[in-house]
């Protein structure tokens, strides 16, 4: 059955407020993250120069964590998209597979940009190849960067939709082993710093300001991720009124 | 501090960048959706 060009506008109204509501979430988490990074870099003490190789560059990791828990909130979508995507070729799956490959390529490259410019500081390195970590990070954001090139350059079809949602999955079983890896086989990258903040001797008022910035992205992270969806919806509708209108000229 | 400087750059300029980009792309289908729509109406309307 044809729908009516109405029925389209009626479905569309629900999204300005979407846009809207995606909008003033993410002025809110710039806002909240521009605030991380002036008490990060003018309120927080220095760190224990006996404990730390760098003890001014830490201030990185104001802004290094929070992007990492972003990451693998994206790679959660990107989960949670790829399932839905092949239980039910579902559009919304592979509006979410678009998502969560695009914020975790933007948050996965923050954190392997910063990563090594903390660790020629701390470690005298910028990369251990040694260390699980890192190289599974590594990876998981090389996987995001695939599957955004890969969505750009392949012709849309279920056949690429399919093998993106299959690298996508495969991606997500990354996620656990690069989280627990810090744990498990930790080598050279440091704990789960909320949790081993008093080993490592960080003041209250930097878990305070790391904090501060888990919540700022957060906020953030859900800004970007409903006007990416959005986005991603307002493309799949112009393509079929644009396939459409070439029914009407062939007609 | 340098090192506090570089990193804080790159953030900064990867989170602008996908800023800009999204706002471009969202005004830019934005204005072909609203075109392809009014092309449509007036053909239904025909």
């Amino acid at each position: 059955m044809k729908t009516s060009i109405d029925d389209e506008w009626q479905s569309r109204r629900a999204m300005p407020s979407v846009r809207a509501t995606g909008a003033v979430l993410t002025a809110l988490g710039l806002t909240g993250a521009a605030a991380t990074l002036l008490f990060g870099l003018l309120w927080a003490p220095s760190v224990d120069p006996e404990a730390w190789n760098a003890p001014e560059a830490y201030r990185i990791l104001f802004w290094h964590v929070p992007f990492a828990w972003s990451s693998f909130l994206a790679f959660c979508v990107l989960f949670i998209g790829s399932v839905a995507w092949y239980s039910r070729r579902s559009e919304f799956g592979w509006r979410l597979i678009c998502t969560g490959s695009d914020l975790g390529l933007l948050f996965g490259l923050g954190v392997v940009i910063s990563g090594p410019i903390w660790g020629s500081a701390e470690w005298g390195v910028p990369w251990d190849w040694g260390d699980l970590r890192l190289n599974t990070y590594g990876l998981l954001t090389a996987v995001a960067m695939f599957l955004v090139l890969a969505r750009n350059s392949q012709p849309e079809g279920h056949d690429t939709r399919d093998t993106i949602a299959s690298v996508g999955l495969f991606g997500f079983a990354l996620v656990p082993i690069t989280a627990l890896a810090t744990t498990w086989y930790q080598e050279r990258h440091p704990g789960i710093i909320i949790v081993e903040s008093e080993e490592a001797g960080l003041a209250p008022e930097i878990l305070t300001v790391l904090l501060l910035g888990f919540a700022s992205f957060f906020i953030l992270f859900a800004g970007f991720a409903l006007l990416s969806d959005t986005l991603h919806q307002m493309e799949s509708r112009l393509s079929q009124l644009q396939r459409r209108l070439d029914k009407e000229v062939v007609r | 501090m340098t090192e506090l400087a570089v990193a804080y750059l790159a953030f900064i300029g990867l989170i602008g960048a996908y800023v800009y980009r999204l706002m471009s792309r969202l005004a830019d289908v934005d204005s072909r959706l609203e075109a392809a729509e009014n092309t449509l109406s007036s053909n239904e309307n025909e």
